[in-house]
């Protein structure tokens, strides 16, 4: 069977580059692609040689090379870190990260259902004494005042000492 | 011959206790070819030597992290190709730069030049045009096509270890050589009809 160009090329290209069983084959039974891939191979083992001595520099230029390399390692700062130094410090930023992340947390807002049951008991016994007194918590000073009014003697006169007592009230009283 | 590292000094560089005297020793053995692939990939000799240095200063820097999963010049080599890979990266946006006239680069760096291996005139002549029209179908080529097609050809690796520096799968680097040597052998015959 006749093969097309292409497909002697491919052949060509395939044995020079990954060296395949059937290119081999092929090229074992055709003269033409044998004498392609020689041509190839030896352009490019030219090709391999004119790179290879342009890029060789003479012995002082390695030597130089090497010691740059040297003086520029030995002034670097040492970034090589032990496993058990990258562990450490690893955990230190973690910790710091936590108690940074804890503070900077809002406090918990208590809810209703969270208030102890004390303050209730204790806001009902208040509504109870507040229902219990005959005066309104408002009234409650003025109640006060009369009640140490009764207290004292009907006969002394009371002393007022507050100077918002003023002296036509003094007189009433009296 | 350059070789891999020495058994002796392997287990030292994967126990990341490698002295700068010791890690002297991974450079000597090592920065030919790292030297040699940066030229190919960035054709400027000034800066493949910039690029060797740095190639083995971060590989010190980051002596921990080297596991010894692979050798240590895949290892370098992998370092290398990144650097290029930026190095591209950068040119391209200098040459941004200079076409709106921000950067007056001046270009007089050293650029890679084909010496020719063959002593006889005509023979030069003919190796030179022959070497010039693979390295300018190489200079066609894409970056990734490139590197591969310097690490078969100029380094001579295996298609594996092209695979295992380049993080790809061994078919992808066959396809990849595949056209950079297609490209190659229609550069060759362009130049032969002339």
């Amino acid at each position: 069977m006749a093969m097309s160009h292409n497909s002697h090329d491919d052949r060509v290209l395939e044995a020079l580059t990954s060296r395949s069983v059937p290119a081999e084959d092929h090229l074992l039974a055709c003269a033409s692609c044998r004498a392609e891939r020689a041509q190839l191979e030896t352009s490019l083992s030219v090709f391999s040689a004119a790179a290879r001595e342009a890029t060789d520099q003479p012995g002082h230029f390695w030597t130089r090379q090497a010691a740059q390399i040297h003086s520029t390692i030995a002034a670097a700062p040492q970034r090589r870190l032990t496993f058990g130094s990258r562990m450490t410090s690893a955990l230190a930023l973690l910790g710091l990260f936590a108690f940074l992340l804890v503070r900077a947390a809002p406090a918990p807002k208590t809810s209703v259902s969270q208030t102890s049951p004390n303050s209730d008991h204790e806001l009902l016994l208040a509504v109870e004494q507040a229902l219990q007194r005959d005066t309104p918590a408002a009234l409650e000073p003025v109640t006060l005042l009369v009640e140490d009014m009764t207290r004292t003697s009907p006969g002394d006169t009371p002393s007022f000492a507050s100077p918002s007592f003023s002296k036509e009230q003094s007189r009433h009283v009296n | 011959m350059e070789n891999v590292l020495s058994d002796t000094v392997r287990p030292a560089l994967s126990t990341q206790a490698l002295s700068i005297a010791e890690f002297d020793e991974v450079v000597r053995t090592h920065q030919r070819r790292v030297y040699r692939v940066l030229v190919l990939l960035v054709r400027d000799l000034d800066e493949a030597d910039t690029l060797t240095q740095e190639c083995f200063l971060r590989a010190y820097q980051s002596l921990s992290r080297f596991r010894g999963e692979c050798s240590v010049q895949t290892w370098l080599l992998r370092i290398a190709i990144n650097l290029a890979k930026d190095y591209a990266r950068n040119r391209r946006a200098r040459f941004w730069k200079q076409l709106v006239g921000l950067s007056t680069d001046d270009n007089q760096r050293q650029t890679l030049e084909f010496a020719c291996p063959n002593p006889t005139p005509e023979k030069a002549l003919l190796v030179r045009a022959e070497v010039q029209a693979v390295w300018e179908a190489a200079r066609s080529l894409s970056q990734q096509q490139r590197t591969i097609f310097a690490l078969r050809f100029v380094e001579e690796l295996e298609l594996n270890e092209i695979a295992e520096i380049l993080g790809l799968q061994v078919g992808s680097v066959k396809t990849h050589l595949f056209r950079a040597v297609h490209a190659v052998r229609n550069k060759l015959k362009e130049q032969q009809w002339r």
